[in-house]
């Protein structure tokens, strides 16, 4: 664990200088550059990153399922179908209602599959089967929309489902915060817990877990966690799934350990993926959303092989 | 010493089903109990219901010491109570003595590090299951029966006055067997209440105190080996076979004649 921890620590700070002197200009760039563009660049990084690592990690334990993520839950589809009706409106809502819609989205999105899963016994594939319906239902929504867009729109749609770390100033950031807070505290006092999923219902119940109870706590935080991450950046895919695979072949599957150090790996992933975005074509910018996607194709290929631990 | 109730526990997997019916026994005193019965004859149903696990349905009486086990808080039924399913699902990236610790959730906080005391507890349910020598090996390296005895020193780190182990003997060879059942007998000499299902009678020696025989969730018999053994009859009749179950000497072990000793 030790080994983990030093490496992805080394990773965060190579990157966090690395990523305060690319862009134009580089290291010359003037103090406020770095300081209003650059350094929120990061910490929105570090932040999203953190919270999507982390749902995914909860979520692959509460569902007892390798390929659980945070969109398993149904979240992207709902972010994505409350961005498009407010792109396709028109509507000109001040920037934190813009964040709080995709959020809002997400969160409606997973107390739907929690309520479909509710027809069976709300156990782990009931819950997988129900977020599926509720992604393919929120993807032909949002086809819909899409088709519905004039092209304007629809290159904004599409934009944003790529995810998009370009931000100047600190709102959101001061956005996705409690957002973290709130999901982040109740997960790493639930490690312990977490621990007993690993070993099937019957088996936690019989260790004094109360696994209805605790699979809504955590799949609650886990929403919270993605869906506040998913209004300040946009659906960006795989971090929830690449991290926690990684973190666990490293240091072990003991939650006590994963949890935090994916949180760690999560934003460390975040800030490398944004800063190759920045380099590829630059001047201009890839989307994040498109490395990320570059980087999940490959893994799961790797998973394909590895065959991954849960 | 744990006294165990059980009257007229009746147990489904809907509200309008019943796999196990009516079955009602009462222990007082430790011992190993073998839950006996055909395939599908609700062995596993009966131990589940015993715990009233999220999605089962039952009714009547479980009570331990008095108290009734569904009442109970789970955390301190869990102190009192353990259980190892059939096919237990087995974490992978664990070594077997954090396995083993796992164990010890009922008894610290869900975000607390394992305590001295707990790894010593741990380590110690690993050797008298035979498999101290793989405490740092990770189960996803360990084959089922090594991973069958990990689960099984998980069960016993857990400290408790009544242990239900469905098919505890499953995959383990003779050796390894042989040492679970006669590990389970010393347990119930110390006043633990063991309750086991098994097909496997003629593996366990002469562990077990009391046999249950369980037929389509009904229960057939309940007693001293030696009362539901000599009716062959009723036997042959539930496992649909003539068959004859006796000892190898008058104080030996079980031998199991499926076909008849004839």
């Amino acid at each position: 664990m030790k080994r983990t921890l030093e490496v992805l620590l080394v990773l965060a700070v190579l990157g966090i200088l690395l990523s305060l002197i690319t862009g134009p200009l580089g290291w010359r760039a003037p103090t406020r550059v770095i300081l209003y563009l650059r350094l929120p660049r990061i910490l929105l990084a570090i932040t999203a990153g953190a919270s999507l690592a982390v749902s995914g990690c909860i979520l692959q334990a509460v569902l007892r399922n390798p390929l659980a993520t945070p969109y398993t839950l149904g979240i992207s589809a709902g972010a994505g179908v409350t961005a498009g009706f407010i792109i396709l409106s028109g509507v000109t809502l001040p920037v934190f209602l813009v964040y709080l819609s995709g959020t809002a989205g997400a969160l409606a999105a997973s107390t739907l599959t929690w309520f479909l899963a509710g027809r069976g016994s709300r156990d782990h594939s009931s819950l997988i089967l129900a977020g599926v319906t509720v992604n393919l239902l929120g993807a032909s929504v949002l086809l819909l929309i899409e088709y519905m867009s004039p092209a304007s729109r629809l290159v904004e749609i599409v934009r944003w489902m790529m995810g998009d770390l370009a931000v100047a100033g600190y709102r959101r950031i001061l956005f996705l915060v409690p957002f973290l807070v709130a999901g982040m505290i109740p997960a790493l006092m639930k490690t312990g817990t977490l621990n007993q999923f690993l070993t099937g219902t019957e088996v936690a119940e019989s260790r004094g877990v109360n696994t209805v109870r605790e699979r809504l706590f955590l799949l609650v935080a886990a929403a919270v966690l993605a869906g506040g991450a998913v209004g300040a950046v946009g659906p960006v895919g795989f971090v929830g799934l690449i991290v926690p695979h990684t973190v666990r072949r490293l240091a072990g599957g003991d939650y006590r350990r994963l949890l935090p150090l994916s949180a760690l790996g999560g934003a460390v992933l975040m800030i490398w993926a944004d800063i190759f975005s920045r380099v590829i074509i630059t001047p201009a910018e890839l989307p994040i959303g498109v490395i990320l996607s570059l980087l999940g194709g490959p893994f799961f290929l790797y998973l394909l092989v590895k065959k991954p631990m849960l | 010493m744990p006294e165990l109730t059980i009257k007229d526990l009746s147990v489904g997997y809907t509200a309008d089903s019943t796999a196990v019916s009516g079955v009602s026994m009462k222990i007082t005193e430790g011992s190993v109990t073998a839950v006996i019965g055909p395939n599908g004859s609700g062995k596993s149903t009966f131990l589940k219901g015993i715990l009233s696990f999220p999605g089962i349905h039952s009714s009547g009486l479980v009570n331990l010491d008095s108290v009734d086990v569904r009442s109970m808080k789970r955390t301190e039924r869990a102190r009192r109570i353990a259980y190892l399913p059939q096919s237990p699902l087995v974490p992978a990236g664990l070594t077997a003595i954090e396995t083993v610790l796992l164990g010890r959730f009922p008894h610290r906080s869900a975000w607390s590090n394992d305590s001295g005391k707990d790894v010593e507890i741990a380590q110690e349910a690993l050797e008298m299951v035979g498999a101290g020598h793989l405490s740092q090996k990770f189960t996803d390296e360990m084959s089922g029966g090594e991973n069958r005895l990990v689960n099984l020193a998980a069960v016993l780190s857990q400290k408790t006055d009544v242990i239900l182990l469905d098919e505890p003997g499953s995959s383990l060879d003779y050796g390894h067997a042989a040492q679970l059942w006669k590990l389970l007998s010393d347990l119930a000499a110390k006043g633990i209440i063991i309750l086991a299902t098994t097909h496997r009678i003629e593996m366990s020696g002469n562990a077990f105190d009391k046999v249950m025989l369980l037929s389509e969730g009904i229960s057939l018999a309940f007693g001293e080996p030696e009362g539901v053994f000599s009716s062959g009859d009723l036997l042959s009749t539930v496992y649909n076979t003539p068959i004859e179950v006796k000892r190898s000497s008058p104080h030996g072990g079980w031998i199991v004649f499926p076909g008849g000793s004839s």
